[in-house]
């Protein structure tokens, strides 16, 4: 075990154990945000950005030279490390220009797309980024294309974090999109737009942060915080059937993963049990999904701490953001 | 101690994607897509990833390029020295348009960044064969006879070295009389562990740009316990205005070859490999024939240099146009027949490099060095330089000086005693080490050059080049050259580099217009800043230090540009045209 201290609060974790990782065992508001990095997808990370902190100091063992922003995500923690998360004005000034940057080629659309609500891009920039776009210019623009019968990608909205190839390269047979061209030009295609069909291809919708990969029975009907998240489960011969249903009434609208307080999905769920059971009868329903993150979503749903939310949300409202405040959402 | 090396090492088919992709573009002159489906299958992978390796580089088509597919440089020193003639000479003779093909299939013109022929722009390259010294005259002359047939490999020009200076009294490394084997022969009694001494002791640093002591590379990689290891000559050389490694290359291969030999009796390897940039396909044939030479005389092979047990051998792969290639990391990744992305720094090349061995990665004039090193002794080498920064270094120089071309200088000579040296015209900004390098203005010319004292700045840290631009030069044009270059090969994986190199170069043509003012300037320099402290590798970590640099000392120079009436853009969102597309995507 070594000693890691981040934002004044000293732990021990594993060698090996990334500050990201380490981060998250003391939760909170200790724990960088992250775009790209996704526990279960091997190579994830180290791409948006989004995870910077800063170590003000590392360890006799490495010789680099301190203070240093690094990637959170992708750095390992050594023993007498001292991090810095959003103690550092320098950490969260930084990651205010992340922002800025993510958005440099991203529509300022919120209100007419889908992904509203339960965008990580979205809340990252409400969480982190400036009111205002010092970026003038011209944003690159994709026509949506269909992915088979089941999703649709709009490339217009993706944030190249590579997330989606890593499901289609690690959860299916054989990926059949993936990063075209480089730079500014890159982007996310099909080989002659050839559908992507087998049995767990529809994870990339719940592993993409942003609007870029939707569900295309789903898209458009309706808004998810007019939604209810049930978990429910089933005996499924393909995945561990348990999801949660997003409904509306009686109407099961659509079934996802489960994600947790990061957005992440620890256990991915088959095709059949995603687009082929949208009827109440086929599900063991739990109960009112508890959300743990802190979201659009949870303002009128379950939450483990509804007692704190209110309270939360009105900070978030209260500082005067909103007086200023010009199309970032 | 090292495990012993295993012999029969075989490396992996997909290392081949590369060749396999160079072997239809210039059979066909594109790829097609049986050519696509055909590697998927050969080498287990989807199409969509091979067509991703594709797209990544630019030397590769998927559509028809000519008969004659031609690449001009529009590099800043091109563009000084005519580049708008040269480029109007091609269209007007071929008939087609850059970016295309002509009707009848003949010609294809393209624009590809700097091909290390800074010395003698403009310069193009057709099917790969070098055109130096370009006028219209000359190209009309070139497209006549291409049209009668007449083979460009036959009126190539056979680019000159152009070694300008050399120091005197024999203290020259890299340009003294060169005999084959000459170091090698002193490999054995020296040992593995005097040979790294022998390097540490001469302070040799990576020539590469980063100046990483060579001998801890060697000796880290040494230490490590695997069953192979690999020595790579990073031969990429793709820093506009950097030519030094093809003039190494063009006249002392085997100097080079020798390095890496050095180098795999030293760590214990049993393969080199050196990845030549697809600019320098003119050169191959050269170091093929310098490595046949050292086969015949037992210095590559099994047992070579009479050296029991030692087995070692050399292939050469061909980059195919990406300079992010240079970084190491993205090296490895483009050696095992992937997209050029760097890699995540979880472990050092040394450590785990190519195909996840042990690797060193050195620089052409590292290797050079080294060779040299060997058979003068790191004593004799520390002759020359200054305490602290012994030896010597090549610098490319061009731009508006008289005599462009390589000076071999010792570490210690001022700015001053250079631009005498090259007859410099008028000098007012000097970029020093390429793009990434960082700019400077005749005021600093009493500055040394050398590798001490990187953080009190009072000597110049030259990576290998000096490209001098005098008054008449517009500054604006200059930083507006380098930034679409960065835009261009940045790998795009990081954010800030993806949309940073884009950002930047937008606000630049800004100013261009002189739609300009101080608050623009600062914010400028913020996205700059910004950029080079959060990027994942040294493209992005390097791409603004010229225009940071620049603003800082030419600060009233850009003030000069804005145009006074102008009293900044009125940027209120439109919430109308964002929203507009509603219906749209809807579907
Ligand atoms: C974007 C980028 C491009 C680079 N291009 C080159 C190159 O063309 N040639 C080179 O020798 N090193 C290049 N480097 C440096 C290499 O990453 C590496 O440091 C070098 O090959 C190590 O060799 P050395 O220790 O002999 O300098 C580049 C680095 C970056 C970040
Ligand atoms: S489509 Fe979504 S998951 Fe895929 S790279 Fe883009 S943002 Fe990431
Ligand atoms: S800085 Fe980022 S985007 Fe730029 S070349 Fe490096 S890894 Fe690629
Ligand atoms: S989460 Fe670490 S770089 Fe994206």
């Amino acid at each position: 075990m070594i000693k890691v201290t981040i934002d004044g609060i000293e732990l021990e974790v594993e060698e090996g154990t990334t500050i990201m990782n380490a981060a998250r065992k003391i939760g909170g508001e200790v724990v960088p945000p992250a775009m790209c990095y996704y526990t279960s997808l091997k190579g994830s990370g180290g791409k948006c950005r989004a995870c910077l902190v800063k170590v003000a100091q590392g360890s006799a063992k490495d010789p680099r030279p301190m203070p240093k922003l690094v990637a959170s995500c992708c750095t390992n923690v050594q023993d007498g490390m001292v991090v810095l998360n959003s103690t550092s004005p320098e950490v969260l000034e930084t990651r205010r220009g992340i922002v800025e940057f993510l958005l440099v080629n991203h529509p300022l659309d919120c209100p007419i797309c889908d992904q509203a609500g339960e965008c990580e891009l979205q809340n990252f920039a409400f969480d982190h980024g400036l009111q205002k776009t010092r970026s003038e210019f011209h944003r690159r623009e994709f026509d949506p294309i269909d992915i088979g019968p089941h999703i649709k990608l709009h490339m217009t909205r993706c944030i190249l974090c590579y997330r989606c190839t890593m499901v289609a390269d690690q959860l299916t047979e054989e990926r059949v999109h993936g990063v075209l061209w480089r730079g500014e030009a890159s982007e996310i295609s099909t080989y002659i737009q050839k559908a992507v069909e087998n049995d767990f291809s529809g994870n990339m919708i719940d592993v993409c942060p942003v609007g870029a990969l939707t569900d295309r029975h789903f898209r458009f009907r309706n808004r998810v915080w007019f939604l209810n998240p049930m978990d429910a489960h089933r005996n499924c011969s393909k995945c561990s059937g348990k999801v949660v249903l997003w409904m509306r009434g009686e109407e099961v609208y659509r079934v996802t993963a489960r994600k947790d307080q990061y957005d992440e999905v620890k256990e991915f769920i088959c095709n059949e049990c995603r687009w082929d059971h949208y009827d109440t009868k086929d599900w063991v329903v739990e109960g009112p999904r508890a959300v743990e993150k802190w979201s659009v979503i949870t303002a009128n749903k379950y939450s483990k701490e509804t007692v704190e939310l209110p309270e939360q949300l009105f900070s978030k409202l209260d500082n005067a953001k909103w007086d200023s405040f010009e199309g970032v959402t | 101690m090292p495990e012993i090396i295993s012999k029969k090492f075989q490396e992996p088919p997909r290392t081949q994607m590369l060749n396999k992709l160079w072997q239809f573009q210039q059979e066909r002159g594109y790829i097609d897509d049986d050519a696509l489906k055909g590697l998927a299958t050969e080498f287990g992978i989807s199409e969509i990833e091979v067509e991703g390796v594709i797209s990544f580089y630019h030397f590769f088509h998927r559509k028809p390029t000519g008969k004659y597919t031609i690449y001009l440089n529009n590099s800043i020193v091109s563009e000084i020295k005519g580049f708008q003639r040269i480029m109007e000479a091609f269209e007007r003779e071929t008939g087609a348009t850059f970016g295309t093909v002509d009707r009848t299939g003949t010609f294809g013109l393209f624009l590809t960044p700097c091909i290390g022929l800074s010395d003698q722009e403009p310069a193009a390259l057709i099917n790969f064969y070098p055109f130096t010294n370009l006028n219209a005259i000359k190209v009309k002359d070139i497209i006549s006879r291409l049209k009668q047939g007449v083979l460009p490999e036959s009126i190539c020009d056979a680019p000159s070295d152009n070694i300008r200076y050399v120091p005197a009294e024999d203290k020259s490394v890299f340009f003294r009389k060169y005999q084959t084997g000459q170091a090698l022969g002193k490999m054995e009694s020296l040992g593995p562990q005097g040979i790294i001494e022998e390097i540490k002791k001469s302070e040799l640093a990576g020539r590469g740009g980063a100046f990483y002591p060579t001998w801890k590379k060697w000796e880290a990689t040494r230490q490590q316990p695997a069953s192979q290891k690999f020595v790579v000559c990073n031969a990429d050389e793709g820093e506009p205005g950097t030519f030094k490694d093809r003039v190494l290359m063009n006249s002392y291969a085997g100097s080079m070859i020798g390095g890496m030999i050095i180098c795999g009796y030293a760590i214990g390897a049993t393969q080199g490999i050196i990845y030549l940039r697809g600019e320098y396909w003119w050169l191959k044939s050269k170091i093929e024939a310098a490595l046949q030479e050292f086969r015949v005389i037992g210095f590559l092979g099994k047992n070579i240099c009479d050296i029991k047990g030692f087995d070692f051998d050399i292939r050469i792969q061909m980059g195919a146009g990406s300079y992010v290639c240079g970084e190491e990391t993205a090296l490895l990744e483009s050696l095992e027949g992937k997209r050029g992305e760097p890699r995540t720094k979880w472990y050092f090349p040394v450590e785990r490099g190519y195909l996840q061995y042990p690797t060193v990665i050195n620089n052409v004039e590292t290797f050079c060095a080294a060779e040299r090193i060997i058979e003068m002794g790191a004593d004799a080498f520390r002759e020359s330089g200054i305490p602290g920064s012994p030896g010597t270094k090549l610098i490319s120089v061009s731009g508006d000086c008289k005599l462009p071309g390589i000076y071999e200088i010792e570490w210690g000579m001022t700015v001053a005693e250079l631009l005498e040296l090259c007859g410099a015209e008028d000098p007012y900004y000097i970029q020093v080490s390429g793009p990434s390098g960082e700019c400077i203005t005749v005021k600093e010319k009493f500055r040394r050059i050398s590798m001490l004292d990187l953080l009190a700045r009072k000597d110049i840290r030259c990576g290998g080049s000096f490209m001098i631009f005098n008054k008449q030069r517009d500054i604006v044009k200059i930083l507006l050259n380098f930034s679409a270059f960065f835009k261009e090969e940045s790998c795009g994986i990081c954010t800030p580099c993806r949309a940073g190199n884009f950002i930047i170069q937008r606000k630049l043509e800004r100013l261009q217009d002189g739609l300009f003012n101080e608050a623009d300037l600062q914010e400028l320099k913020s996205w700059g800043t910004l950029m080079k402290n959060t990027s994942r590798c040294g493209l992005g970590k390097t791409a603004a230090n010229s225009l940071i640099s620049a603003i800082d000392k030419f600060h009233d120079y850009f003030v000069a540009r804005f145009d006074k009436d102008f009293n900044g853009l009125n940027l209120k969102f439109d919430m109308a045209a964002a929203t507009a597309d509603y219906e749209k995507y809807k579907s």
